[in-house]
Order: C-alpha cells, then sequence, then structure tokens
C-alpha cells in the first residue's frame, strides 16, 4: 500500500508538464527514498521540512529565504502551496492573503482531508498526501 | 451549583492541558430574496442572515465548535422579529477509536430521514464493535426556536406556537418540551452490497401542563436496507412502525406506518449524472382503532414547491442532477402526489366534494454555483400544477415558489 502510494507521488511528481529529468538526480536529493521514510514517519513535519518538498514538487521558489524548524500547521502548508502552485484564491485571499483564506481555498477544491483545521499540525504521510492530490489534479490539467 | 463548578473546573482544565490547541473562525452572510404565490399577504419574501462561528481543536480527538443564527427577514407583507439563535454548537470527543461522542446541539436524523431531522440539544455516542455500530443518545427539545423546530405539536403546542415572538417573554420562544432517546445499529457490511441500519426511538412528551391537556409520546422503529446490485446502482428501502398515544385523547395508543424506497444510478461520463427515483408513504386517518394516521415527532414533508406533511400521502418523484462544471451543478425533476385518504392534506383550495385521490404533480429544478471557496449561489423554483389531480377546486391555480441565495463565507 505504501510502496503502491509512493509510487503514485512519485510517477506523478515525474509526469510533471515538461519534466523529463528525474528529481532524483536534479537540484536536491529529496527524493531518495531515506527522505520519504523520513517525512512519512514524522507525526509533525516542519516549516522548513514541508518548503522544501512543496518547492521542490512544484519546481518553484515562493520567495521566503527563512523557514523556521518549528512544525507547520495546516493553515501555513496550504499558503506554501497556493504560492508554490501559483494558486488563484477567491477574492478574499486576494485581499487578504495567508493561511487563512489559503486553507479554505485548498478545502473547497478537496486537497485537505476531513476532519481538518487551519492551526493542526501537519503528519508526514499527511504532507505527503495534500501534494499528492495537487500533483494529481495539476497533471490532469 | 457543584455540578457548575465541576464543569467549569473541567473546562479549564481541558483549556490549559491542550495549550497548543487552534482556533479558526469565520461568519457566512447571506441573502434570499424569495416568491411563494401560496402566500395570501404577499407572495415576495427577503431575509438576510449572519451565522457566526468558532472552531476549536484542542488535540486530534477533542474539537470544539459553535455557532448563532441572526436572521432579519421581511415576510408575510411585513418586518418579521429579528430572530437570534444558537446553531450548531457541539463539543466532539474520541476517547477511544472505535468510540465517538458528541455533546450540544447537534445535527440528528434517522437514516430514512422518515421519522426526524433537525438540530436537537443532548448527548449522542458511538461505539464501533465488529462490523456493527452501536449508537444511543439523549435530547432535548425545549430549547429550540418553536419555528425551526418543526415539532409536530399537540393541541395544547399551538397555543403558546402561535404567539408572537418576545424576547421579554421566553415562552414565545421555545419548542414544545420532549425528550428523545434514540437508539441505533449500523451493519456498513452486511455482505458486500448491502448494509443494513436499525433505529428505535423513544419521544416523551415532558410539557408542565394539565393533567386534562394532550401529551404525546411515540416510540419508532426503522429498519433502513441498502443494496447495490451494480456499481453505479444504489437501492434502498425504509420502513417505519411508530406506536404513538396521546393522552387525553379518546382511543389511546395507536400504530401507524411509513415507508420508502430509493434508487439511484450514477450514469458513467464526464458530468458525474446522477438520476434518482424516490417514494414515500406514510399511513393516514383510517377508521381504525388501533391504527391511526402517523405521527413524525418532526415535521416530514413530501414534495419540492406543493409541500404538505407526508402523514396521508404517497409522493413520487424523478430527478436529474448533472455537474457541469467543477463549480456548477444543475438538476430538475417532477413529482406526483396521491393522498391514501380524503383528511389529508389540509389545503384551503381542495375540493370537500371531491373524492379523487390525485392532487397533482409538480416540476422543480435547482442550480448550484459556486465560482469560489468564498461565494455560492443557489437558486430553486418549480411549478405545481393541480389541474392534473380531481382533488382541488376547478379554478385552483398553478403555484409557483423560486428562491435564490448568496452566501458569503468571511
Amino acid at each position: 500500500m505504501l510502496t503502491g502510494f509512493l509510487l503514485v507521488l512519485s510517477g506523478a511528481l515525474f509526469a510533471e508538464g515538461g519534466r523529463d529529468e528525474d528529481p532524483r538526480n536534479a537540484s536536491s536529493d529529496l527524493w531518495e527514498a531515506s527522505v520519504i521514510d523520513e517525512i512519512l514517519e514524522a507525526p509533525q513535519v516542519s516549516f522548513a521540512q514541508a518548503a522544501l518538498f512543496v518547492q521542490a514538487a512544484a519546481e518553484s521558489s515562493v520567495g521566503m529565504s527563512d523557514f523556521p524548524d518549528r512544525p507547520i500547521t495546516t493553515g501555513e502548508l496550504s499558503f506554501l502551496i497556493m504560492k508554490a502552485f501559483n494558486i488563484k484564491g477567491s477574492f478574499l485571499y486576494a485581499i487578504f492573503p495567508g493561511p487563512r483564506y489559503s486553507y479554505r481555498e485548498l478545502k473547497f477544491q478537496g486537497f485537505l482531508s476531513e476532519p481538518s483545521d487551519p492551526g493542526m499540525k501537519v503528519s508526514g504521510p499527511q504532507l505527503l498526501q495534500i501534494v499528492e492530490r495537487i500533483l494529481n489534479q495539476e497533471g490532469s490539467k | 451549583m457543584k455540578w457548575y463548578k465541576t464543569a467549569l473546573l473541567s473546562l479549564v482544565i481541558i483549556f490549559f492541558h491542550s495549550a497548543l490547541f487552534a482556533v479558526d473562525f469565520g461568519v457566512l452572510l447571506s441573502g434570499n430574496p424569495g416568491y411563494d404565490s401560496t402566500e395570501t399577504d404577499n407572495a415576495f419574501s427577503v431575509s438576510a442572515n449572519a451565522t457566526p462561528w468558532v472552531s476549536v481543536q484542542f488535540n486530534p480527538n477533542l474539537s470544539l465548535f459553535a455557532s448563532a443564527a441572526l436572521k432579519f427577514s421581511w415576510e408575510h407583507g411585513k418586518v418579521q422579529p429579528f430572530l437570534v439563535e444558537l446553531d450548531r454548537t457541539e463539543l466532539s470527543w474520541h476517547p477511544a477509536p472505535a468510540v465517538f461522542l458528541e455533546f450540544g446541539r447537534q445535527q440528528f436524523s434517522d437514516s430514512a430521514g422518515l421519522i426526524s431531522s433537525g438540530l436537537l440539544d443532548g448527548v449522542n455516542g458511538s461505539l464501533s464493535v465488529g462490523g456493527a455500530r452501536l449508537s444511543l443518545g439523549a435530547f432535548y427539545t425545549g430549547f429550540l426556536y418553536k419555528q425551526t423546530a418543526y415539532i409536530t405539536m399537540t393541541a395544547h403546542d399551538t397555543i403558546p406556537y402561535g404567539k408572537e415572538l418576545d424576547y421579554g417573554d421566553f415562552s414565545t420562544y421555545f419548542a414544545s418540551r420532549r425528550i428523545l432517546v434514540p437508539f441505533g445499529v449500523e451493519f456498513p457490511g452486511l455482505s458486500d452490497r448491502t448494509s443494513l441500519v436499525l433505529n428505535l426511538i423513544g419521544q416523551f412528551d415532558v410539557n408542565d401542563i394539565g393533567e386534562n391537556d394532550e401529551r404525546l409520546h411515540s416510540q419508532y422503529l426503522e429498519l433502513h436496507f441498502f443494496i447495490e446490485p451494480a456499481d453505479p446502482l444504489h437501492f434502498n428501502i425504509a420502513a417505519v412502525a411508530e406506536m404513538a398515544e396521546v393522552i387525553a385523547e379518546e382511543g389511546g395508543l395507536q400504530a401507524s406506518f411509513a415507508a420508502s424506497a430509493g434508487l439511484d444510478w450514477e450514469l458513467p461520463g464526464a458530468l458525474q449524472d446522477l438520476l434518482s427515483l424516490d417514494v414515500r408513504w406514510a399511513i393516514g386517518q383510517i377508521d381504525n382503532e388501533t391504527i391511526g394516521a402517523y405521527l413524525p415527532i418532526s415535521r416530514v414533508t413530501a414534495g419540492e414547491i406543493f409541500t404538505p406533511g407526508l402523514p396521508g400521502l404517497l409522493y413520487a418523484k424523478t430527478s436529474y442532477t448533472a455537474r457541469l462544471h467543477k463549480t456548477f451543478s444543475l438538476a430538475g425533476g417532477c413529482g406526483y402526489f396521491i393522498r391514501t385518504d380524503l383528511d389529508n392534506p389540509f389545503d384551503a383550495e381542495l375540493d370537500p366534494d371531491s373524492d379523487s385521490r390525485f392532487l397533482g404533480g409538480e416540476i422543480f429544478t435547482s442550480l448550484v454555483w459556486a465560482p469560489q471557496s468564498a461565494l455560492r449561489i443557489t437558486a430553486d423554483g418549480g411549478l405545481f400544477f393541480p389541474e392534473l389531480g380531481g382533488a382541488f377546486v376547478s379554478d385552483a391555480k398553478i403555484r409557483a415558489k423560486a428562491s435564490v441565495n448568496v452566501t458569503v463565507s468571511f
């Protein structure tokens, strides 16, 4: 089950439009099995881990220079994803860009599992699941 | 006051023990213009609603959600009293993986929606044992607002119900006092393609009234069976047996029955279409001492445009729903009403000299458009044609209803 999930995730990552390079060979060793295992086993993912993972998945930079080591919340992860994947939010997100309306946007689009809360800490499996859903949708566009 | 102090202390302990709890809050604002041709004072109405809410996640197993409903409306040709209601407000607790408890004002419905549905105050718990899920609750209706509770009323209940809302006199606000005790057993995997739900619900009238006034006590047994004969096809059938006792009324204990059946077919295709067929029935008044008209706990209606109570009716409808886009879905359908006795339903335009069982048919449509996470627009409307039956007076006009709802989520 876990292997299948990782294969799906890896497949989705590799199938991203225009990318013919294996990210494992690219800029970082993020996709090494040990790293993914570490994320999967993490009860809480740090802001820095999540930021690196999301940015690598999106192949973008969100323009943040300082990633703290404290645990990341669902709201913060949602904001990171909105930035990294250039997701257009609601008019309220356009006025008040931040974790609050980012969380609502991802929940509205079905990327977040229930029950969830913007202040909840994100576990490793949750991070992988959310990023997988986003990559699946990006891939289907 | 000891229990009060203990409860307060428990809350403080939970609060500080969960120092890293997460809080979210917001408010839903909505506007709702509508049209109903059966309204005698003024067919048009408009309401503005605000629903502030707060959600607190103490830990993965304990959360609190609280909300209120504020309503300002112009209906029946005049401004209605400003309405303040406590909306869904519940503490949810998973003390163990197989155990779930909810305290507070929560949504409750029997499996088939033939007995009771709506907000109730109380506690509900469930326990998963093997392949079954057991649930038990205890609810009270006396703190609900009378006009949104839709509790089946006795003759005594109609007196406070008829009084205009006055915040200086709380007896004009609250619904009839009943205690409900629901017990349920679910077998979600009865076999590969079947499941079964059993509901037992007891209703006890605890109104503070005189010995000669009516009290309504009732018990319900509901069986709801689901079968999936093929993958996109879902069929369900439900039956309810009721024993009701209206004390101070002649006749005593009476049995009654209701039933429903439904078929959903998820049509293959990109539009995620759904074709539904539904039939509902409840026994009406018959000339029998031991069998009487069906009395649900809260009002159960038939129909979308013509919405009489279900007792004494057979209602069949079919509808088609298409999700045309990720943000837009459209539904349309038609239904037909047959009365099973000549005393139900009550309607001013029914012909007292007609013994026709056929009441007429209706068509309806609805659309939902959620272009953004913060904005949702719904529109509903339809027509009821009394001339498609023979029970209404010959000059009864076509009835029309339409409404629009715009909700912004801050």
